[in-house]
């Protein structure tokens, strides 16, 4: 480590930093403009000069390397002379419009003016008089602001990689401009925005705006995805005028399009303004307390007479922790039934029972930074940058900067496909076939990790025969990929010293999740990437805290903390200070045969909308009409509203506190930012309030109740604060030790499992495969109600290749009817050459098309067929 | 004797012939310094549209943080005051804010009669303040 003298003073710097990082160490300024710490530098102000001795000329500061020995000033008459000169320079077509100019207050140039002691420029220029560039989306340009520092260019291209801007021209010149011809390749992140020192990147769509220093700053967390990225709301007046975000956090101040340009749909004018209750056929307009009572007699009612086992709670993983444990006590300990589930019983279980058996680990084994670190990562089922940004940033990050091997298994393009070393278009259904045609061609190959199959593997020969059996020749066929790119593969997962495995929507929501998941674990397991830094398995859930929502034991199997009844009924029957029930109860599939039968009179339904998030929502749909009783809290009005009994409106994630848990187990902190527009109240206070009219209050009269009763009642939240979680949070990590169960004591377990062959069934009537996925600036149904990003992606679409769109005569824009054996839904046709023929894609997250209408239980892969609408109407 | 009598008596009729120290007010009103601080206006431009552009530089210095601006942007993205409040009630007079502005957007006028009968007639919204302060309690009849 090199030892220094900055200003006389003893600086000890780490390898490979610069002299500006190592005075910054010291505590000692030095101005800088053009440098900014997430990219490289580019040295381009040459405000940053600073002397060393025995060196003739200046040097810039930013891209100087620390050496040893090295004496440097920062503060000498000449070095001065230079500051000044270089800020004469920039205010010299600087236009001086600070009034009327979106940074103002946090403007780099303004502050190293005044810190400077700058009055002015003597070197005549006009003013530049470009034109503005407005018509980008979200984003504008004023190149008269600019002084081309390359920010926002080495942001564009460095962090994010989307490389949709570019210098152009030269010299004087020299100006901002788009990679190609007039089109923005961008993915609205609004880094640029961020990373602009001055006001020439702004965001467009703060119509009414503020100044900076008028708006408080209140740090939260993205509660969007579940990558959890901390931002920072900005509020005047009890409105929230935009977001920003700080560099020192764990997701480096980087957001994405909805958590940047998302926060609209907290005014939306479409909120929930009073509890709803159905007189005569229409939802009325009442007050709280006449909610209260007509939810709570009835809820007595029916459970006096058909029992407690007649009720049904569905949750959402929008909730933050507090809301998902006040709901599920509210089952366990005011109702008196496990009747409780959520959309995660498609999902996260799936992940979760798969990955318990295997590995004892509830979810992704390792944290986001790791990734940056590894040596190949294989993205199977899920394109990262349209489920969780953040995540995808670090791969693309992985394989362009740090050279790990990026292999794409996917059934249609992703937007990680140029970074990819290995891309291969397999069917869709068949991601656990191409785990186990990988892994038997690792084997064959013994390029497995014997060593650690040995010492912490059970069940290897079981798995080892399994793969015996299966011909390299039917994975083939069934995968549709090449023997070469196979091997290929393989070889590139084996053959890195520490290799990931992301997976998402496609391999988790099929029908055969489960066994998927587990064939996943298996390839990991047999290449003994488990136990080392980074490398690991990353399951991706598109929704906020769907891990915090299980965590809290919003499921029938378990109690908060996937503490079975059978040893925690203790614990919890003295806290709780009542009897837990002990009946087995119902999931969703169950509720809903439960509905049909009449077994089930009624449901509560806490901020999800089960008509557009579960599969088969036709069936679910005729169900909960049947419900004698249908409660919904939710923020937006939503087709489960529409049939409910009784609304309440409940406060988003602006208006509330709470924790939230992200897809690495970190959490995390949601602070209030403005107060519960209009009559809304977070969704425990409306579950306490419902139990206080039942008679028998759960004792939450602050939130922080709430998460003291969970340190008291989930071992992994013990000795956790409230208070002392702001910040980056805590990562907490469930893990199940091996019993004597599956794992047979050991540390892992194979789990040798074949998946079924995807059915083929009325091929000739329905000649397309359907997958459902997302949009990239949609997450789940909330976000489109942002305006900002229904700018972006307005209305739902299908997406076809433009050769089977040929053979049925269909142009772009066109609506079309698609149609499954169970549903249908119309849709404007978007050519794309992203699907392969004979598949369309359909992005899930519009709840006016419902998509899951269309799937069969448990899936989200249909056979479909396409017919045009109507007339021709272009869109 | 009578020399301190007439002395007196000469003051006494010079007073009486000068012209009153006093006014008859509202019938006759006094005109105040150019540089008077009365009540705000806000100015604007030869077209007609308002000078503002909502910097916040006068609500932002306001000690007595009697002013409010909601802004907004028109098409063009030129920047205007969507409302101006202005609460006299709370209003020094200092001046602060016609020295911030750096458009000459906020001015103040000569106008000292401001009082009302409530509160709530003192805060001043943008269209008020747009127009220049109206003189009150007029009378018609003659001063004299």
């Amino acid at each position: 480590m090199p030892m220094l003298t900055i200003d006389d003073i003893d600086v000890t710097a780490d390898e490979g930093m610069t002299i500006l990082e190592a005075a910054g160490k010291a505590g000692i300024w030095i101005p800088t403009l053009c440098y900014y710490p997430k990219t490289s530098p580019s040295d381009s102000c040459r405000v940053c000069a600073v002397e060393i001795e025995g060196i003739g000329r200046p040097m810039t500061s930013c891209n100087t390397i620390a050496a040893e020995g090295m004496r440097v000033h920062t503060d000498t008459p000449r070095v001065r002379a230079i500051r000044e000169e270089v800020m004469k320079l920039v205010l010299m077509d600087h236009p001086l419009d600070c009034p009327i100019c979106p940074a103002a207050g946090e403007c780099e140039i303004q502050n190293l003016t005044y810190r400077l002691g700058i009055h002015g420029t003597d070197l005549p220029l006009e003013r530049r008089t470009d034109p503005i560039v407005g018509h980008w989306p979200l984003i504008e340009y004023n190149p008269n602001l600019c002084i081309t520092c390359l920010r926002c260019v080495k942001v564009c291209h460095e962090v994010i990689g989307a490389s949709a801007l570019a210098l152009k021209d030269v010299g004087y010149n020299a100006r901002i401009g788009t990679r190609e011809g007039d089109t923005l390749w961008c993915d609205f992140c609004g880094e640029c925005v961020e990373a602009c020192p001055t006001g020439a990147m702004s965001n467009k769509t703060v119509k009414r705006w503020a100044r900076s220093w008028e708006m408080t700053k209140t740090p939260t967390i993205c509660p969007l995805c579940s990558a959890g990225c901390r931002m920072e709301i900005n509020v005047k007046d009890g409105r929230i005028f935009r977001i920003t975000s700080n560099i020192d956090t764990h997701n480096s101040g980087t957001l994405c399009a909805g958590g940047r340009f998302g926060y609209d749909l907290v005014h939306h004018e479409e909120r929930l303004d009073s509890p709803l209750l159905r007189r005569n056929g229409r939802l009325e307009p009442v007050f709280w307390e006449v909610g209260f009572t007509y939810v709570a007699e009835n809820l007595k009612r029916i459970v006096k007479e058909s029992g407690p086992d007649s009720v049904a709670g569905l949750a959402s993983p929008r909730l933050t922790n507090e809301d998902c444990y006040a709901f599920q006590k509210f089952f366990r300990a005011v109702i008196g039934t496990n009747n409780i589930d959520s959309e995660a019983r498609f999902s996260y279980l799936r992940v979760q029972r798969a990955m318990e058996l295997t590995t004892g680990h509830m979810g992704t084994t390792g944290s986001l930074e790791d990734l940056l670190d590894t040596d190949a990562v294989l993205v199977i089922g899920i394109d990262p940058l349209e489920e969780t940004p953040a995540l995808g940033w670090k791969v693309k990050l992985a394989a362009r900067r740090y050279d790990s091997n990026l292999i794409v298994a996917n059934s249609r393009e992703t937007s990680l496909d140029p970074f990819a070393r290995m891309r291969l278009r397999i069917r869709p259904y068949s991601e656990s076939e191409l785990a186990l045609g990988m892994m038997k061609i690792i084997l064959d190959l013994d390029l497995w990790d014997g060593k650690f199959v040995r010492n912490n593997t059970a069940n290897f020969l079981p798995m080892k025969n399994l793969l015996d059996k299966i011909s390299l020749k039917g994975i083939l066929r069934r995968t549709g990929v090449t023997e070469e790119g196979l091997r290929e593969a393989a070889l590139i997962f084996a053959q890195a010293p520490r290799a990931s495995i992301i997976f998402g929507g496609d391999v988790i929501q099929q029908e055969n999740g489960l066994q998927c998941v587990m064939n996943l674990v298996n390839l990991a397991l047999l290449t003994g990437n488990l136990d080392r830094d980074n490398a690991g398995i990353y399951p991706i859930f598109e929704k906020g805290n769907i891990l915090g929502l299980c965590d809290m034991g919003v499921m029938p199997e378990y109690l908060p903390g996937y503490q079975v009844a059978a040893s925690a009924r203790g614990t919890f029957e003295r806290v709780w200070k009542t009897d837990l029930p002990y009946t087995k109860g119902r999931t969703v599939p169950d509720i809903v045969r439960g509905l049909e039968t009449g077994d089930v009179r009624a449901v509560y339904v806490a901020g999800a909308d089960p008509l557009t998030d579960y599969p088969n929502a036709g069936r679910l749909a005729a169900a909960l009409e049947k419900a004698e009783l249908l409660v919904v809290q939710d923020i937006f009005p939503s087709p489960t509203t529409r049939i409910a009994h009784c609304v309440f409106p409940a406060a988003s994630f602006a208006e509330k506190d709470g924790t939230m848990t992200n897809i690495e187990h970190r959490i995390q902190r949601l602070n209030q930012a403005i107060p519960p527009l209009g009559p809304s109240m977070p969704d425990w206070n409306i579950l306490e309030q419902v139990s206080a009219a039942m008679g028998s209050s759960m004792g939450f009269f602050d939130v922080s109740d709430v998460f003291r009763e969970m340190t008291l009642t989930i071992p992994m939240y013990k000795g956790l604060k409230f208070q002392t979680l702001q910040g980056d949070g805590r990562i907490v990590r469930p893990f199940v030790e091996a019993g004597e169960g599956v794992r047979r004591g050991r540390r892992y377990s194979f789990a040798p499992v074949r998946t079924m062959e995807a059915p083929e069934k009325n091929r000739d009537a329905f000649p397309l495969e359907m997958t459902a996925g997302r949009s990239m600036y949609h997450f789940g149904s909330i976000s489109t109600r942002s305006r900002n990003l229904l700018g972006l992606c307005p209305e739902g679409y299908v997406e076809i290749n433009p050769q089977d769109a040929d053979a049925l005569d269909i142009g772009d824009g066109e609506r079309v009817e698609v149609r499954s054996p169970v549903g249908s839904f119309v849709a404007p046709v978007k050519y794309s050459g992203r699907v392969s023929p004979g598949m369309v894609y359909v992005p899930a997250n519009f709840p006016e098309l419902g998509v899951y209408r269309l799937f069969e239980e448990n899936t989200t892969v249909c056979r479909v067929k396409l017919t045009r609408y109507g007339e021709v109407d272009r869109v | 004797m009578i020399i301190p009598l007439l002395q007196g008596l000469k003051l006494t009729l010079k007073y009486f012939f000068s012209g009153k120290v006093t006014m008859e007010y509202p019938e006759k009103k006094w005109d105040v310094a150019e540089r008077w601080r009365g009540r705000h206006v806000l100015t604007k431009h030869p077209s007609g549209k308002i000078r503002c552009v909502a910097c916040m530089l006068c609500a932002t210095v306001c000690p007595a943080e009697c002013i409010s601006i909601e802004a907004a942007a028109e098409p063009d993205n030129r920047k205007y005051p969507e409302k101006y409040t202005l609460d006299l009630g709370r209003c020094i007079f200092c001046g602060y804010c016609v020295e911030v502005c750096p458009k000459e957007a906020i001015e103040m006028t000569t106008a000292y009669e401001i009082s009302e009968y409530s509160r709530e007639d003192l805060i001043l919204e943008k269209e008020q303040l747009l127009e220049p302060p109206a003189p009150r309690y007029e009378t018609k009849k003659k001063a004299g």
